[in-house]
């Protein structure tokens, strides 16, 4: 799958007003979203790596060939993604001195607030290549998968796979659909600096308020995505752009939606 | 035209009684004849012929004598001087005018260099840059006090009639502007109202000054979204006009009607057509309305065209669906105000019903409404080339379905009803449980779902019911599970019977029963079989309780034929005949001679055939184990 | 998604048209001071009046125009799309309510039950 993006920075003094001309344009109310998002470095595995395909790379041609660029090619940075609630932050008692315990099964059990189990915590996770350099069109295009995974602890299958816990952050947002196009107007958290080690993801979350915003100034970010199961359908990708342009003559008088740099959605590991 | 303003914007005027005094005629006449002696009617009109006689030529002529004179090289000389001479005062005039006309448009360049360039010549435009020369009075030269006096008078004259002009043209539009305000002020408090009401006001889309009001349905079939629009007017006098372009101002509605045996016996509601008050409010209302069913129809017959395998069929402006055998469902889009005598109601007997099925099918489009909401505000899908097909939205299914379930159901439950009774007359100790839309759990609803839709949606999913009863032998019972499914096939309803019979473990119903008759037609025989056991068990227990000798026992051998066989002990055989229907039980009992079987011939006395009959309505007959007890002790 | 005139640019506007009505006003009550020489000048008058006179409706249409945009941002002007506002909570408890009636008319008194009846 392919995804075209547009992005606009939006200042914090504009939030509220553009949420509410996103409410009036797409005809629905927002829907809140925090997400804890782990990001992952792919490392090469001895012995994966040289997977040598032999004398018969002529007959299993171009399918396995990109199998193995796919493979040897380039390491990524890859994300996984999982919805949590915004009341399940600071759902244990706040981890005075202590923080950087072992983690207390069964302590948050007793608590009356919505306890926060990371057992349970679903997640997906999201691929994203770097953006397609030289598109004559003024989108971000990129290639895109997406796919379930187990619940509860992810580090373990995603070790096995080859990938290691790099660091997780929080983004919070709100989200619109406009016909094809999803709006996402969000900005990235970040958990209070020190208390936690940075070996595997949380178990427990910090109270919200403890979050900070990346960008100080508590800007955040309007994204239109669009995907395309297609990406070498040069039409279905045209169409996506046109949707996209359409938005952003729309909210013209409003923000400035733009293609993104290319080089800063660079998600190859080096 | 302008009274009702007081600013004093007109020029005070100081009439003058008449135009001119006649001190002023005097002064005149003196001027032009002198003395008013002189002045007569034969003087006046001799001056008036002169005046007429006076040719254009009448004095001239003096030098003629003068050239008689010279002689003839004088004359030719003189000729050629003359001649020079006019050429020179000719060539001197065009220099002149040359020069008059190359100054004229210098000067003139000043003001329209364009024009005045291609009159000056070509020497002047090369030494004197263009407007660089300028006119101006300098020291005018004292006007006489007459002069002076008379431009005063006529620009005095003329200025008080441009102050009047000015003064009726600013008054003019003071008033134009005043009832502009007044306008202005009635349609912006026209339009608040509506606003206040609660109605979406906005810009329309196509024309950005023109304001609209939105009363149509975000969620329906864009045909329809975008009809839900319409611009608010202003009339001359100010008020609201309610714009809806192209679309009919009529009212119109889906009606229903219940047609049984080919005779309408009921007809919903339909509105009034147009309300008492003609506020702009109930305009909107009714524009509401009619693109609400006018949607609805459109859905309906977008329903009713993949519904052919069930019956359903749809003409240019009519759905008509069967509810049973005898009874079907009409639904048409008819103006509000047309009169129903095109199909003369026979009766109101169903007119709840068609009531009930008109509220549901606006409940369910409202349903679907916020199915489409749900559906818009998820995630889409990724483009693909693929289309999308807004699927149609289940209207007639649910109800069709109902009805069809609730139909099965109550027939079922009659036929039930009476089965039992028709037992327990017969002294056979057995009930059963009716359990009508078991499947309708209202309370199961997901608390995230809203009410409303939770509630619909109970009603969209397959129906159920279950009847369950236990049989006159212990342990046995039966089940039946009806279930009917308005979406999705296998459509129409199903029974599904199983039933527990200890005596024949083999015994089972078809799997997919479709009809009721049959159905009813598989209990039935449930029921006999079992009573065919419960004589059975019955004799056996007799016959432990008793020595044998006076009691016979029941065999079954036949039981689906509701045979019993028993061997009295003079080797006699004897038969006993179950049967049993909606209405009755009949147990007969015949002699029966050796292994010829069922032969006896019609000679034999009576008193052999033993027969009782319960009917449904019966009561104070022997029970049944009586009878049976007493005809197997009679021998 | 209309863009909005700023404050300041209203305000600059209404200067404007008021100091265009006085100042119009001002030059017409000028011509009739002068004193005239010539039917030149008168002339020149005339139409002077004629451009004062209309400049000065023509400011006070303005005017007109002004407040009706002005009614037009008030009306657009507050967007207010998000949640619920009185009216869309009234109507959702009153569904709610006819949809807890039905129920409890469904469960508790049998509706459906005494249907098969």
């Amino acid at each position: 799958m392919h995804e075209l993006l547009l992005f606009a920075s939006v200042p914090a003094h504009q939030h509220h007003e553009l949420l509410q001309q996103l409410a009036g344009l797409t005809a629905m109310q927002p829907r809140h979203r925090v997400e804890r998002r782990l990001v992952f470095k792919a490392h090469r595995q001895p012995g994966l790596t040289n997977t040598r395909v032999g004398a018969s790379q002529d007959l299993q041609g171009a399918e396995l060939q990109r199998l193995n660029k796919m493979l040897n090619g380039g390491m990524f940075y890859t994300q996984v993604v999982g919805p949590v609630a915004q009341a399940e932050f600071g759902a244990k008692p706040a981890s005075s001195g202590g923080a950087a315990d072992v983690y207390m099964s069964g302590m948050e059990d007793k608590l009356s607030t919505p306890a926060y189990c990371y057992e349970d915590q679903s997640w997906k996770l999201e691929f994203r290549d770097i953006p397609e350099a030289g598109t004559r069109s003024a989108v971000t295009a990129r290639l895109m998968a997406s796919a379930a995974l187990p619940k509860g602890d992810i580090t373990i299958p995603m070790n096995a796979w080859g990938y290691s816990f790099v660091t997780e952050y929080v983004v919070e947002g709100d989200v619109f659909v406009l016909n094809d196009i999803v709006i996402f107007l969000h900005r990235v958290l970040l958990y209070p600096s020190g208390a936690q080690e940075s070996h595997g993801p949380r178990r427990q979350l910090p109270a919200y308020r403890e979050l900070s915003p990346l960008e100080r100034t508590g800007s955040y970010v309007l994204q239109a995505a669009i995907t395309v199961q297609d990406g070498g359908n040069q039409e279905m990708m045209k169409t996506a752009s046109q949707h996209l342009f359409g938005l952003r003559e729309q909210l013209k008088s409003a923000v400035r939606l733009e293609q993104a740099d290319r080089l800063s959605l660079d998600t190859r590991a080096k | 035209m302008s009274d009702s303003f007081s600013l004093p914007l007109r020029p005070l005027i100081e009439k003058r009684d008449r135009p001119d005094t006649l001190p002023v005629d005097i002064a005149q006449i003196n001027a032009r004849w002198g003395s008013f002696r002189d002045v007569n009617e034969d003087t006046l009109r001799a001056k008036i012929e002169e005046e007429k006689n006076r040719g254009p030529y009448s004095d001239d002529d003096e030098g003629d004598k003068a050239a008689e004179d010279m002689d003839t090289t004088e004359q030719l000389e003189q000729l050629y001087k003359r001649r020079a001479e006019i050429l020179n005062f000719a060539m001197q005039a065009h220099m002149e005018t040359l020069f008059a006309l190359d100054f004229v448009s210098l000067l003139l360049t000043k003001h329209t260099d364009r024009q005045a360039e291609t009159s000056m010549s070509a020497f002047l435009k090369q030494v004197a840059p263009l407007g660089s020369l300028n006119s101006e009075i300098v020291n005018p030269p004292p006007k006489s006090e007459a002069v002076a006096q008379d431009v005063k008078t006529v620009s005095r004259g003329w200025r008080m009639q441009n102050f009047n002009a000015a003064a009726n043209k600013l008054l003019k539009s003071a008033t134009r502007l005043e009832t502009e305000v007044a306008s202005e002020s009635k349609y912006w408090d026209e339009v608040l109202a509506v606003k206040e009401k609660g109605w979406k006001v906005c810009r329309l889309p196509r024309e950005r000054q023109a304001l609209g009001v939105q009363y149509g349905f975000m969620e329906a079939t864009p045909i329809f979204r975008d009809r839900g629009l319409a611009a608010l007017r202003r009339a001359d006098d100010g008020s609201l006009i309610l714009d809806k372009g192209l679309a009919p101002q009529k009212t119109r509605t889906v009606r229903v009607r219940v047609k049984h045996h080919d005779k309408f016996t009921g007809c919903s509601k339909v509105p009034g057509s147009s309300p008492a008050v003609d506020s702009i409010e109930s305009r909107i209302l009714q524009a509401r309305d009619t693109v609400y069913e006018e949607e609805l129809f459109h859905e309906l017959v977008r329903e009713a065209r993949i519904m052919g395998s069930q019956g359903v069929t749809t003409r240019q402006n009519l759905v008509r669906f069967p509810i049973s055998e005898e009874q079907e469902v009409l639904l048409d889009l008819v103006d509000a105000d047309q009169d129903t005598d095109d199909s003369k109601m026979e009766s109101t007997e169903h007119d709840v019903l068609a009531d009930a099925l008109s509220h549901s099918i606006r409940i369910l489009l409202a349903y679907a409404h916020r199915q489409n909401l749900r559906r818009r505000t998820q995630p889409p899908p990724p483009l693909s080339q693929k289309r999308r097909h807004t699927p149609e939205y289940q209207l007639l299914r649910p109800i069709m379905a109902y009805l069809q379930h609730s139909s099965h159901v109550r027939s079922l439950e009659t036929f039930m009803t009476d089965i039992y009774q028709v037992l327990q007359v017969a002294g056979l100790k057995c009930e059963f449980q009716a359990a009508p839309f078991s499947s309708v759990h209202l309370s199961r609803v997901h608390p995230s779902i809203p009410k409303v839709e939770g509630l619909v949606q109970q009603f969209l999913m397959p129906f159920e019911s279950t009847f369950s009863g236990n049989l006159a032998t212990p342990q046995s019972s039966f089940k039946v599970r009806i279930r009917t499914n308005p979406a999705a096939p296998p459509f129409g309803t199903l029974y599904d019977i199983s039933v527990n019979l200890p005596q024949y473990p083999d015994v089972q119903p078809p799997s997919r029963i479709g009809s009721q008759r049959e159905a009813a037609a598989a209990l039935t025989h449930f029921a006999m079989l079992d009573i065919v056991s419960a004589i059975a068990t019955h004799g056996t227990k007799l016959s432990k309780e008793r020595p044998r000798k006076d009691t016979l026992a029941w065999e079954s051998p036949f039981p689906h034929h509701g045979e019993l066989l028993a061997l009295s002990d003079d080797d006699r055989g004897h038969k006993l005949i179950v049967s049993l229907s909606q209405n009755e039980l009949m147990v007969e009992t015949f002699p029966r001679s050796g292994p010829e079987g069922l032969r006896w011939s019609p000679g034999d006395p009576s008193p052999a055939v033993h027969s009782q009959t319960w009917k449904l309505d019966q009561t104070g007959s022997a029970s049944l184990i009586d009878f049976i007890t007493e005809v197997s002790r009679e021998w | 998604m209309e863009s909005q005139p700023s404050s300041k640019a209203l305000h600059y506007r209404i200067n404007t048209n008021i100091s265009q009505l006085l100042q119009r006003f001002e030059n017409i009550m000028a011509t009739a001071t002068t004193e005239s020489t010539s039917h030149t000048s008168t002339a020149v008058e005339t139409y002077q009046l004629d451009v004062e006179s209309t400049a000065l409706v023509r400011a006070a249409e303005d005017i007109l125009a002004l407040t009706r945009s002005m009614k037009e941002t008030w009306l657009f002007g507050n967007l207010n799309t998000l949640g619920e506002d009185e009216a869309d909570v009234k109507r959702r408890e009153k569904l709610e309510n006819d949809a807890t009636a039905i129920q409890k008319a469904i469960e508790d008194e049998g509706v459906l039950k005494a249907a098969a009846k």
